[in-house]
């Protein structure tokens, strides 16, 4: 409470500059001298930074609540207290310093504690996904991975696999892109997702041709995408206006052969290469042969030892040693080892001024909104291309520009009509857990039933059937998004029976209590007493629950209807708690929580 | 005790009274609903189309079914050369040698030949033999084979594929590109629409329902897009899905007064409209699965022999089709004469993995032929048509264990008005570097676009000839808007079939 005045004096503030701001654009002033309209404009945009160092430095419980549903798995009473007492900088920075936790560790764990991990899908790597999700500290770190997990897409393989890959992507999220794409190249996980483990180079007796699946995709999803961009993401054109593809087949035969004669990591390429080759092309593996084994260990023909989790080695006696023609005209000579061809493909695709735009809108779609503007893109492109210290593909500074951004950063942004993303199904889940239970018994699981995900979500971490992930970055709901050139990827999921499924699926966790009814799943307790406290004042109850959803954003009918609502719950024994769950449901159906803005 | 009518007029108020609430309180809210919200540009589009649109009000029955096979199927191992010759050809093409050094190749005593009159040139065909039930359909005349078909901007040969400046789909060999413009009908990235929701724009005027008439068990696509039709995607399991609080007058008050309130934010506005369109269709869509009849035993579940593996996938797509029949089963009461269902497996993008691919394609065999008896049962085959399509065929040649991603492929049409037992277009030389491959790596170049293809199937369904180019923008490009594999359709209903019990009928996979 002793915020509000605060709060008020400094949106006042705020609302003066955007005034200010929005009367220089329009250009009020009768002198139209050029200088004085650039002095003008400069100081609008000084202006404009000044507020969003302001909310950066100094957030309001608003503003600290949006900032964590953009960078976290969901805002609690708790942090949003905690970052309005400190600054974003100063929680970026501890953000940052934080350790990370070892999905492998804990699928591995569980094995060794007698759960029979090897014959599921990714089933516990996704209690461990959960796990970290909701209880982690380290929530930057958490959110960031989950957004390079759609851009760098593996699907549901195995518990070790999909747990070593995701923890690969957590030790890159603050690390350089350029190692994150070798590293996610040579992963044996996506090895085998994208069927470049064990590939050949070309045969000319048979014809064969190396297998050009990464080849392409590492191009049109991980990199550069389809089409040569500007720094603002928008498409170069050529002289007849038209779109300039970034490659075309030719290039992706010659990056085919590029990866070709990759194995898994303890494979003996002297003794038996064949078999390391031959075997990780057919996908003869046992998975479990030989994880968290000290190498080398001898080859054995009839049980072939590799280490699924490891990054992949080279064969020499399998890649291809002719010359090779890549994107922008490189031509990496003939007679090179896998490594050097790997190392010059992968600095050119890095070093294309694509990615910036590509991958850095994509991680905007993800955080932010789902329509970033063209200077947004341009600027976090700009940080993409050097951090300042003249590095390029630092992640860290990339994701710190996206999130303190003026266009994430000043709540006026928050009531453009373009403004925001649909939150997906994951991070609504993970939102309501995160505020409102906590973890049940002394040595909780994290069981979220994943068949139950997909059928109801359309969405079960690393577990997208394509490499397309769950939706594209440029799905457009028809209708009027579409017809004002809006994309909305995570509508490409929310639909009329998905919508309802998960919804249903968000009560259950509501109202399946396992301290109020021991027969329920010992996966999550309530924890909200100071919710449920207030609810003979349903006022007070659901603006209190405005800031934890919706950063205070929800619309003045929207609240008078959940508002009337809750009062309406009829008188008895649990009148208390059912104000409470109709609060929350009700938030949860809203367009105003569904769409983060 | 009240009469049978009494219970009747009560049910049907308490039902209104249940669907005006779910739809808002307030009179008139439909116009408000989803399903018209957005409708401005749909309106102006469908008045725009009514000053030109020549296609005949449907006052008879018709389904299509698009069976969607997401990755690219593998064609060259799913119609198969079989007179000897043809297929060393095919050995050669695909394992560089007679000696089938790669195994990605089938056995030839593990095809199952086939005729076709339209292959006349000594050469004879094959389907795998997990082919089987759909094999026997097309023996008896109700399945038909579409050759070499693809996205094209126009006919393409080979000479102008390689000629600079030749305008070629854009970004060949993409799996989002090919299947985007394989469900717009046009390989651009201007148009919005897919051709079956152009389709249903064209004929929505005979139907008489809160339900789109575009329903997908297979969640959103662009095919069913239209300017005014929509897609409207239900789960294969339990149809349209209730909330667990829809007996709550209090929350459902709130929940559809948020849902209709005015908003400015437009992505806030498509979360409405999604909630609303849910709201609208489902009391209905309820109803009439409620109605319907449940048709569990016309489709097998976790066949005998069959990869374990892959047996969710089957169930899957038998759940899918199946939910299809019982709409179809229920179209009256859904107050539907022209339905378009979205059907899909995914699975297809053989890299590697290829020895699976048989597997695979006994669901799609299994999954069609189920859905057709089940239609014969409910006596209304001649009234619908399956499809299959997919991104891309794949080229000729191996990668070890697959094949990457190419252009032609072949594809299946299935139903009682089909003109089945035959193969239509022109039946690829399997010769890397041949007549009919673009390159050494065997690229099929398509001889039939996807545009005659579709144009077919939305003559069939009732599009006019001079409104097709609505639904099919290039049409006047190609040389055949009807490739001939459809009849038209014999009146409705048919009297000579009354299995509408599985217990009377025919096991799937007899003859």
């Amino acid at each position: 409470m002793a915020h509000t005045g605060v709060w008020l004096h400094r949106h006042l503030v705020r609302s003066c500059g955007l005034l200010l701001l929005l009367s220089v654009l329009q250009g009020c002033s009768s002198q139209n001298e050029s200088d004085l309209q650039k002095s003008k404009v400069k100081d609008a945009a000084s202006i404009q930074a000044t507020i969003v160092e302001k909310s950066a430095s100094d957030p309001t419980p608003e503003e600290a609540s949006r900032f964590l549903m953009q960078a976290t798995f969901g805002p609690t009473e708790a942090e949003i207290a905690a970052l309005d007492a400190s600054s974003m900088d100063a929680w970026l920075t501890s953000q940052f310093a934080m350790p990370r936790q070892s999905h492998y560790d804990y699928v591995w764990n569980l094995r060794t504690q007698g759960v029979n991990i090897d014959n599921f899908s990714n089933t516990y790597t996704i209690e461990s996904f959960w796990k970290q999700a909701i209880t982690g500290q380290d929530q930057l770190r958490q959110r960031t991975t989950w957004a390079l997990s759609q851009i760098f897409v593996v699907g549901d393989q195995d518990n070790a696999r999909n747990a070593a890959y995701y923890d690969l992507l957590a030790e890159n999220a603050f690390g350089n892109y350029r190692t994150l794409l070798e590293q996610v190249t040579l992963s044996p996980s996506m090895g085998q997702w994208l069927s470049h483990i064990g590939n050949q180079k070309e045969d000319l007796a048979t014809g064969r041709l190396p297998d050009e699946n990464y080849a392409r995709e590492v191009m049109q999803l991980f990199s550069i995408g389809l089409w040569e961009l500007n720094a603002d993401g928008t498409r170069k054109l050529n002289a007849s206006n038209q779109p300039i593809p970034t490659y075309n087949q030719d290039d992706i035969r010659g990056m085919a052969k590029v990866l070709t004669g990759w194995s898994y990591a303890n494979c003996n390429p002297a003794q038996e290469s064949w078999y390391c080759i031959d075997s990780a092309r057919n996908g003869y593996y046992r998975i479990y042969d030989n994880v968290q084994r000290p190498a080398p260990l001898p080859l054995d023909k009839t049980q072939v030892y590799r280490d699924i989790t490891k990054q992949m080695t080279p064969m020499a006696a399998y890649h291809s040693t002719s010359e090779k023609k890549i994107i922008g005209g490189v031509t990496l000579p003939a007679g090179r080892t896998a490594q050097q061809d790997l190392t010059d493909a992968l600095d050119t695709l890095a070093n294309h001024p694509n990615v910036g735009p590509f991958i850095g809108r994509q991680l905007i779609q993800r955080l932010v909104k789902s329509n970033p503007s063209t200077a947004y893109v341009g600027r976090i492109s700009a940080v993409f291309a050097n951090n300042g210290q003249g590095v390029r593909g630092d992640l860290k500074s990339v994701f710190k520009a996206i999130l303190l951004d003026p266009e994430a950063r000043d709540i006026a942004q928050a009531t453009t009509t373009t403004a925001g993303k649909l939150r997906e199904p994951v991070l609504r889940l993970s939102h309501y857990l995160r505020a409102f239970t906590v973890p049940n018994g002394a040595t909780p699981r994290y069981d979220i039933n994943p068949w139950w995900m997909d059928e109801v979500f359309a969405q079960r971490p690393m577990s997208s059937r394509s490499v397309f992930n769950f939706y594209s970055p440029n799905y457009t709901p028809p209708g009027e998004m579409g017809a004002n050139n809006l994309v909305g990827p995570e509508f490409q999921i929310y639909h009329e029976s998905t919508l309802v499924d998960s919804h249903n699926f968000i009560e259950y966790w509501l109202t399946n209590d396992p301290a109020a009814d021991t027969t329920k799943l010992p996966s999550f307790q309530s924890n909200h007493s100071a919710y449920v406290a207030l609810a003979g004042n349903p006022t007070a109850l659901v603006d209190k629950l405005n800031l934890i959803m919706t950063s205070n954003t929800l619309s003045p009918e929207s609240r008078t209807s959940i508002i009337t609502a809750v009062t309406n719950v009829p008188a008895g024994t649990n009148q208390a708690r059912d104000r409470f769950r109709m609060a929350i449901m009700l938030f949860e159906i809203s367009p105003d929580y569904l769409i983060q803005k | 005790m009240k009469s049978e009518f009494e219970q009747m007029v009560q049910d049907e108020s308490s039902l209104k009274t249940r669907r005006r609430f779910l739809l808002g309180a307030a009179g008139g809210a439909g116009a408000a609903m989803g399903g018209f919200g957005f409708s401005l540009s749909g309106i102006a589009a469908a008045a725009d189309m009514g000053t030109k649109a020549t296609t005949p009000i449907p006052n008879d029955y018709r389904a299509m079914v698009c069976f969607f096979l997401f990755g690219g199927n593998d064609a060259a191992n799913t119609i198969i050369p079989y007179d000897q010759a043809t297929y060393n050809q095919y050995i050669v093409a695909r394992e560089g040698s007679l000696s089938r050094p790669l195994g990605i190749t089938r056995l030839r005593p593990d095809l199952l030949p086939i005729t076709a009159a339209s292959v006349n040139d000594g050469r004879q065909l094959a389907f795998p033999k997990e082919m089987a039930s759909l094999k026997r359909l097309y023996d008896k005349g109700k399945a038909a084979v579409m050759t070499n078909v693809g996205v094209l901007s126009q006919p393409t040969n080979k000479t102008q594929y390689n000629t600079d400046g030749f305008e070629l789909p854009p970004q060949l060999f993409s799996h989002s590109d090919h299947q985007r413009f394989w469900q717009l009908g046009v390989p651009n990235y201007t148009t919005r629409t897919g051709w079956a929701g152009r389709m249903g724009d064209l004929l929505a005027a005979g139907n008489n329902s809160n339900v789109s008439m575009c329903i997908s068990v297979a969640g959103n696509n662009t095919w069913q897009v239209g300017n005014s039709v929509l897609p409207y995607p239900i789960s294969s399991k339990h149809g349209a899905p209730q909330f667990w609080s829809s007996w709550n007058t209090n929350r459902m008050t709130a929940m559809n007064g948020m849902n209709l309130q005015t908003r400015t934010n437009l992505l806030e506005k498509q979360a409405a409209r999604v909630y609303n369109r849910a709201a609208n269709a489902q009391i209905d869509m309820d109803e009439a699965l409620n109605f319907s009849l449940t048709l569990e035993n016309f489709f097998p579940k976790n066949p005998a022999g069959f990869n374990p593996g892959l047996n969710g996938a089957y169930n899957d797509v038998m759940q899918q089709f199946q939910m299809v029949a019982r709409l179809i089963a229920a179209r009256e009461v859904l107050g539907h004469k022209r339905q378009i269902f979205f059907v899909s497996l995914g699975g297809f993008d053989n890299h590697d993995s290829l020895v699976e691919h048989g597997d695979r394609l006994k669901i799609v065999a299994d999954g069609m032929a189920a859905f057709y008896q089940t239609t014969v049962a409910l006596g209304i085959d001649q009234n619908v048509t399956t499809f299959t399509a997919s991104d891309f065929g794949r080229p000729l040649k191996s990668n070890g264990t697959g094949a990457d991603h190419g252009w032609g492929a072949h594809h299946f049409v299935v139903g009682g008005s089909v003109r089945g037992g035959n193969v239509y277009g022109k039946f690829p030389q399997m010769i890397i570097n041949g007549p009919d491959a673009l390159d050494n790596q065997g690229h099929l170049l398509p001889s039939t676009s996807v545009d005659e293809y579709a144009a077919t199937l939305a003559n069939w369904f009732g599009v006019s000839a001079t409104d097709m180019p609505i639904v099919i923008p290039n049409i006047a490009r190609f040389a055949q808007p009807d490739m001939g594999f459809m009849t038209g359709i014999k009146p409705y209903p048919r009297v000579d079939n009354t299995c509408v019990s599985a217990k009377g009928c025919r096991p799937i996979g007899t003859t």
